[in-house]
């Protein structure tokens, strides 16, 4: 049998595989512009409007770290920094810097790195803003060689400038965890020894390094063993970690245990544990459960279960979503195929041509599981002559 | 329980006749002379015909409240003019309550060319019952006295006059009256006059009138009269508040405080109490198993929804409940009957509660008028729990089943009917916030020319939920939903239903929300010739309260629908963001009885448009009315919204997605279902 999963897994940035991510048409222009209007657009955009962070997006495509630099303010950073402490009650403590070092410096510096783009190719997709508490959240679907990573890059309303950056598959924004380990090893809660034995758990994650992090983290009360902070960065670090198979194995083990959540969701289906996949993407904001990364998700488990009405629902509402995204048709095409649906594999076949100028030949189409029997029918006579 | 008040005194009573039978003259009613007490009025026969079908001479109302027992005489005197005058004024129909009155028929007449032909003829009197309020499950037990007139013709004078003597034992000898002294045409003539004993006499108060009220003492008694000479036509405008009295009045009655009026209806909800049956005593057992609010809770669903509607309000019963006991095991009563079931069972449980006497009609205006029973035409109940007071009306049905959440409606002026209770009450108002309608739809567009899928969301809370949840159940879904594609179709040419409603009722929140979704062929509208794609948007449930009024000339109150707040948001979904021309408009349409904003945005790859309607006042006077009609002329003109997505036919793939789409719809139609 084969599988749409490898294909189609990458749409959530977990795992590698190639294929064309935000191609879209390029050519068309549709705005009911006017003289005036093209004036306005013209001028610089309003902080906190649509089109504000379309162009950041735009700007990001070319160079997320320059994006970052051009919008980013520390003072505004250690702000916000004080406002996460605030909320978890912990802004005396705070006040004192991370693990005694500067938050100004360390909270830009962490988040330069992880703006920094490396040469792949990327497209920024703004997706959807809302403001809470004097932040705008805005969040974007960054297509990356193929993944689909979503981002929500927070903003500082009274500066207007750059103070986090949260993957929104985990529970942590870059500083919101920062703030959380610096809050957990200053806590009276646990002894020193237990303090200590977290610290180099989660430094030997961040370094990879499999072998130290087992003998700390066997040292470590239970429930700092399953704290959301620790489980955060090891999923992280399993996700970009691609020697990681032992990280992946005690993930696995540990999201047997917990809720479903997201960011166990590559883990979910490394173990075949279907129905709590996709429960896992339920548990993401609603507008990205709307978007055609997450439904192909969807329709690409149905499909692997040959529950084919799901996977066509969920490859259909891809396309009605997002019909300006490649790979909801290249799904389409393979749930159509596989459903012996030869007029919708002809008719999307015609749009891939036309809309994205990618061809198939026969002999690609046979890669295609059930494109043996399309290229019997009279529709697959249609399409190749 | 209804308006008595009116009942007996309005002219041109709309009556259900249920049965017809020969009259019997010894048991109902008998022909007599008019009383020796009673003082002659005539009506002036010289004045010319007018342009209406009926020229109203005279009406006489006379009340000697003096005798054994009250006697009402009255004498009418009217002119026809023409042919539908003649069709709708030769019937002589006399209301009266067969367990505790009688009617004396005086004489009827037809007066023309100066002569009186004598139409008081035993054969053409049938007596009828009269239940005009059967539709709403309410039986009186009133009778109808039909007098049949023969050979009436354009032209005629009619002339009739009879009385009514004995009075319902229910109201302890007190005297409520409220006469009137305008119509909705000229009179040429108005005379009242009651007649009253020293030892008690009545007060009086003139509603929408300034005319004297002659008082004479003449021995033991004191007669009260009132004369007008061609009084003007009250004309109804329409879209009044209940509780605005346009019709001039004397009001009249023995009762001299508030205090004198629970005294009564104290006496009157003890008397109908009775005894608790053994199993009432039995199921508030099983309340008091339950922790306090929960019973509280329970028993308020119990005198709602399981004691179903049912009024029989014979004799006494028109205001003395029926026992709770009664009730309990008829599982049906009136308002009075079901509050004070209520109020048993939460005594029981320890909660301080009381039946309350309201009006439906005078509402917040009831503390304007003399003290009288007179007044009320509902009975709800009210407690007191946690140091909160609720109101709880048993009649309402389909509430939200938290103390938190139902709807706790304001009728105004209230009367506990607690001992010692000399005042009014308040009844706590309303804000717009806690009734609200909220409406979403969404337009979902993969291009510009292919069908699009329109979800609807509506979101129902306090009263509206309360109002939904009760369509609900008496449509059913199904209808529902088929009244709703019915409504939309016109509007929108071609819609496809894409399944059934849905609904998600929280009764605990008081919370229903209504899904339906639709396919719209005919969204877009293609200019071949400027390759634009035409959309349009009807903010069509903000538009319903926006209506201007039947007369906007007023010179009466206006009522506002409310307090309620009504959102319509519409939300273009695009397949890629477009700028359009204007997307951030903010108009806001206001004055001091209603708020109306309209909101342009866009959102990446939408554009959203947002009414809505927020009540802040009940009425509008009418020295404002000028004003607000032109506030809603002003913000009907934002109901409608036109714009269009330019050079849509220049991306090659058009056809083709098209021709995608439509099968996509088609499997997901399938499929869905």
């Amino acid at each position: 049998m084969k599988h749409l999963l490898p294909l189609v897994l990458v749409c959530l940035g977990l795992v590698g595989c190639a294929t064309n991510g935000n191609q879209s048409a390029g050519s068309q222009t549709i705005t009911n512009d006017v003289t005036a209007h093209r004036a306005e657009l013209m001028a610089p955009a309003k902080f906190g409007s649509t089109r504000f962070f379309r162009e950041f997006g735009e700007k990001a495509t070319q160079s997320s770290q320059e994006a970052f630099e051009q919008n980013a303010n520390a003072e505004a950073i250690e702000e916000y920094i004080y406002f996460l402490a605030g909320r978890n009650g912990f802004l005396d403590q705070a006040r004192n810097g991370f693990l005694g070092s500067d938050w100004k410096t360390i909270g830009y510096n962490v988040l330069q790195d992880r703006y920094s783009s490396d040469k792949q190719q990327i497209e920024w997709e703004f997706l959807h803003v809302e403001r809470r508490d004097g932040y705008v959240h805005s969040y974007f679907a960054v297509h990356i060689s193929g993944h689909i990573n979503y981002l929500n890059v927070v903003w500082s309303e009274n500066s207007e400038t750059i103070v986090e950056m949260h993957k929104v598959l985990y529970k942590y924004g870059e500083l919101e965890a920062l703030v959380s380990i610096d809050q957990l090893l200053e806590s009276e809660q646990y002894s020193q020894i237990e303090r200590s034995y977290f610290r180099h758990t989660m430094q030997a994650i961040n370094r990879s390094d499999f072998q130290q992090f087992k003998i700390r983290f066997k040292e470590l009360p239970d429930d700092l063993k399953s704290h959301p902070l620790l489980i955060d960065n090891l999923v992280q670090i399993a996700a970009t970690d691609t020697s990681g198979i032992l990280w992946n194995q005690l993930i696995r083990e540990l999201a047997r245990e917990h809720e479903p959540h997201s960011q166990y969701y590559k883990h979910y289906l490394i173990s075949e544990q279907d129905e709590k996949a996709l429960e896992a993407l339920d548990t993401l904001p609603e507008f990205i459960q709307r978007h055609a990364g997450v439904l192909i998700e969807r329709a690409a488990i149905y499909y692997d279960l040959d529950q084919m009405d799901k996977a066509t629902l969920m490859a259909n509402q891809a396309i009605i979503n997002d019909p300006y995204l490649v790979m909801p048709y290249v799904v389409k095409l393979m749930v159509a195929l596989k459903s012996d649906d030869s007029e919708g594999a002809l008719l999307t076949l015609q749009v891939l041509k036309l809309r994205f100028e990618i061809e198939y030949d026969k002999a690609g189409l046979q890669e295609l599981e059930g494109a043996d029997r399309f290229l019997k029918t009279s529709f697959a006579e249609q399409y190749f002559g | 329980m209804y308006l008595k008040w009116m009942a007996g005194l309005a002219l041109g009573q709309l009556l259900l006749l249920v049965s017809l039978q020969p009259a019997l003259a010894d048991t109902h009613w008998r022909i007599d002379k008019a009383p020796d007490w009673v003082e002659p009025v005539s009506a002036d026969l010289t004045s010319a015909p007018s342009t209406e079908a009926v020229d109203y001479l005279m009406t006489d109302s006379q009340v000697n409240l003096t005798l054994k027992e009250p006697v009402e005489y009255r004498h009418f005197s009217y002119r026809i003019n023409d042919s539908l005058g003649v069709e709708e004024n030769s019937d002589i129909e006399i209301a009266f309550n067969p367990d505790f009155e009688t009617v004396v028929l005086h004489h009827a007449r037809i007066l023309r060319d100066g002569k009186e032909i004598d139409r008081l003829s035993t054969d053409d009197i049938r007596v009828t019952d009269l239940e005009p309020e059967a539709a709403n499950r309410i039986y009186s037990g009133y009778k109808q006295i039909g007098l049949w007139l023969k050979g009436v013709s354009a032209g005629d004078v009619i002339d009739y006059s009879y009385s009514l003597v004995g009075e319902n034992p229910v109201f302890d000898g007190h005297a409520s009256y409220f006469f009137d002294l305008g119509w909705g045409i000229e009179v040429g003539k108005v005379s009242v006059k009651v007649i009253a004993s020293k030892q008690r006499p009545l007060n009086y108060r003139l509603i929408n009138s300034d005319v004297k009220v002659s008082e004479q003492v003449q021995g033991s008694k004191i007669i009260y009269s009132v004369m007008l000479r061609n009084t003007t036509a009250v004309l109804e405008e329409g879209d009044n508040p209940n509780w605005e009295i346009i019709y001039p009045y004397l009001q009249m009655t023995d009762f001299n405080s508030w205090k004198e009026v629970t005294d009564w209806s104290v006496a009157l909800f003890k008397r109908g109490k009775g005894k608790v049956s053994g199993e009432l005593v039995e199921y508030i057992e099983q309340l008091k198993k339950l922790p306090k609010k929960q019973a509280i809770e329970k028993a308020i669903g119990f005198s709602q929804e399981k004691v179903r509607y049912l009024g029989i309000e014979i004799a006494e019963n028109s205001h003395l409940p029926h026992s709770p006991a009664e009730v309990f095991e008829n599982r049906y009563g009136d308002c009075k009957d079901k509050s004070l079931l209520l109020v048993t069972m939460l005594d029981a449980l320890g909660v301080d509660a009381s039946p309350v006497l309201v009006s439906t009609h005078q509402t917040k205006t009831v503390g304007d008028y003399l003290p009288t029973y007179g007044l009320f035409n509902h009975a709800i109940a009210s407690f007191v729990y946690q140091d909160k007071r609720y109101w709880v009306d048993p009649t309402l049905t389909h509430q939200g089943t938290t103390l938190e959440s139902f709807y706790q409606p304001d009728y105004g002026a209230a009367l506990l009917v607690k001992k010692g209770n000399d005042q009014l009450t308040m009844m706590p108002s309303h804000s717009a916030e806690q009734h609200t309608v909220s409406v979403i739809q969404q337009y979902h567009a993969s291009d510009y020319i292919s069908p699009v899928r329109w979800q609807i969301q509506a979101e129902y809370t306090g009263r509206e939920a309360e109002r939904m949840r009760y369509r609900l159940a008496k449509t059913g879904q199904k209808r529902l939903s088929q009244e709703y594609l019915n409504y939309y179709a016109q509007l929108n040419e071609g819609i496809e239903s894409l399944g059934a409603i849905e609904i998600e009722d929280d009764r605990l929140i008081n919370k229903i929300v209504v899904k339906e979704e639709y396919l719209l062929p005919k969204f877009w509208k293609l200019d071949q010739s400027s390759s634009n794609s035409n959309f349009h948007f009807y903010s069509d449930l903000t538009d319903s309260y926006l209506k201007l009024p039947q007369q906007v000339n007023r010179s009466q109150h206006l009522n506002l629908y409310g307090p309620v707040t009504i959102t319509q948001r519409s939300e273009l979904w695009l397949p890629k963001h477009v700028y359009f021309i204007t997307e951030d408009e903010q108009e806001v349409v206001e004055n001091d009885y209603i708020r109306y904003t309209i909101d342009l945005t866009s959102e990446n790859r939408k554009l959203i448009l947002s009414h809505q309607y927020v009540t802040k006042q009940e009425t509008v006077p009418p020295s404002a009315s000028a004003e607000h009609i032109a506030i809603l002329r002003e913000a009907r003109k934002y109901l409608e919204y036109s714009s269009s997505v330019n050079n849509v036919t220049s991306d090659p793939s058009m056809d083709a997605v098209k021709a995608l789409l439509g099968h996509i719809h088609q499997q997901q139609t399938r499929l869905a279902k």
